[in-house]
């Protein structure tokens, strides 16, 4: 689920914070550029994991602030294809539904990611899986174990660190897959 | 902004437990711009639920060392730890072609070496092999 990512970038230390320790200044700056954003091609980023190099400061005209050139290790969420993940059903809706890990929501299972055969309750709103006669309900606050199917990178405009969304698509056809109260041991 | 190289290293969900536990103490110290500080809260709040909730640098360091002679790979390792499969179905879900590598005294094996190296998992709904009773 987690990784490391290296990044180099040239990042700025506004006047406010020269009384600061350097280093406690610049990790403000890579925590206000990258925390919670989606980096396309990377992941989620989370926060600054260590320093690898710095080079020297330098000011630039008409800017109050100093910038520094730094390569570090960036903590990163990025679901690997194949992964198991557990996650709490957040949504159902007739194409499928959505999970969530409380500090990711973006997980889609589609409907024809179910286990065979499941169909849409309209009236309750829920995922029913028929299976060897018993209606086993797919209820919003479960908890959910689904396999990486895809991660997709969407909606970004021109700079490359912005709000743009990251997409997993999971699935849940197989065994031990579902909710997990179907499988006790 | 340059990316040198998008994925250096996996991470299992304890050691980043013990980061985001870290930052939020040192925010009691330090400033933190808000979108660190609304990701750590829930980032924590669901890692705290997994089995990572429970484990320690050194149960991991005994589970990797311990299963080392089974050959697993960084992925199917990082799966074992995070998700602490308690079954041999769970452990078929992690282990790619699993009935082909692994007999089924292997996978019972590598379950054992899960069981006696690493905590209890917090996750609700799911039942340990050591709470089995003993008449069992």
């Amino acid at each position: 689920m987690f990784k490391l990512a290296i990044l180099e970038d040239t990042l700025r230390i506004s006047p406010e914070r020269f009384s600061l320790p350097k280093f406690d200044a610049l990790s403000y700056t890579v925590h206000k550029k990258y925390s919670n954003r989606v980096l396309p091609g990377v992941g989620l980023c989370i926060g600054l994991w260590d320093w690898l190099k710095s080079e020297e400061d330098y000011l630039q005209p008409g800017d109050g602030g100093s910038w520094t050139k730094v390569t570090f290790r960036l903590l990163v969420f990025e679901p690997q294809v194949g992964e198991i993940i557990i996650g709490r059903v957040e949504h159902s809706f007739s194409e499928g539904l959505y999970v969530s890990l409380d500090f990711f929501n973006n997980i889609f299972i589609d409907r024809l990611a179910l286990q065979e055969p499941s169909i849409f309750d309209e009236e309750e709103q829920v995922w029913i899986w028929k299976y060897q006669g018993h209606d086993l309900h797919i209820d919003v606050g479960e908890d959910i174990r689904f396999r990486v199917v895809k991660v997709a990178y969407d909606n970004f405009g021109k700079s490359n660190v912005s709000t743009g969304a990251m997409i997993v698509n999971g699935s849940i056809a197989g065994d031990g897959l579902g909710l997990v109260s179907w499988w006790p041991n | 902004m340059k990316i040198l190289q998008a994925t250096e290293e996996l991470i299992t969900n304890q050691e980043v437990l013990d980061w985001s536990l870290n930052y939020i103490e040192n925010s009691k110290e330090h400033k933190f711009p808000n979108n660190l500080k609304q990701l750590t809260v829930p980032l924590t709040k669901y890692l705290q639920e997994t089995p990572a909730g429970t484990q320690s640098y050194s149960s991991l360091h005994s589970l990797f060392a311990q299963l080392e002679k089974f050959q697993l790979t960084v992925g199917e390792l990082q799966m074992i730890a995070n998700q602490r499969p308690n079954s041999i179905l769970q452990l078929m879900c992690i282990l790619f072609d699993c009935e082909r590598r692994f007999t089924e005294e292997e996978m019972a094996g590598i379950l054992q070496i899960i069981d006696t190296t690493l905590e209890p998992s917090p996750i609700k709904g799911e039942m340990d092999m050591q709470s089995t009773p003993s008449s069992l």
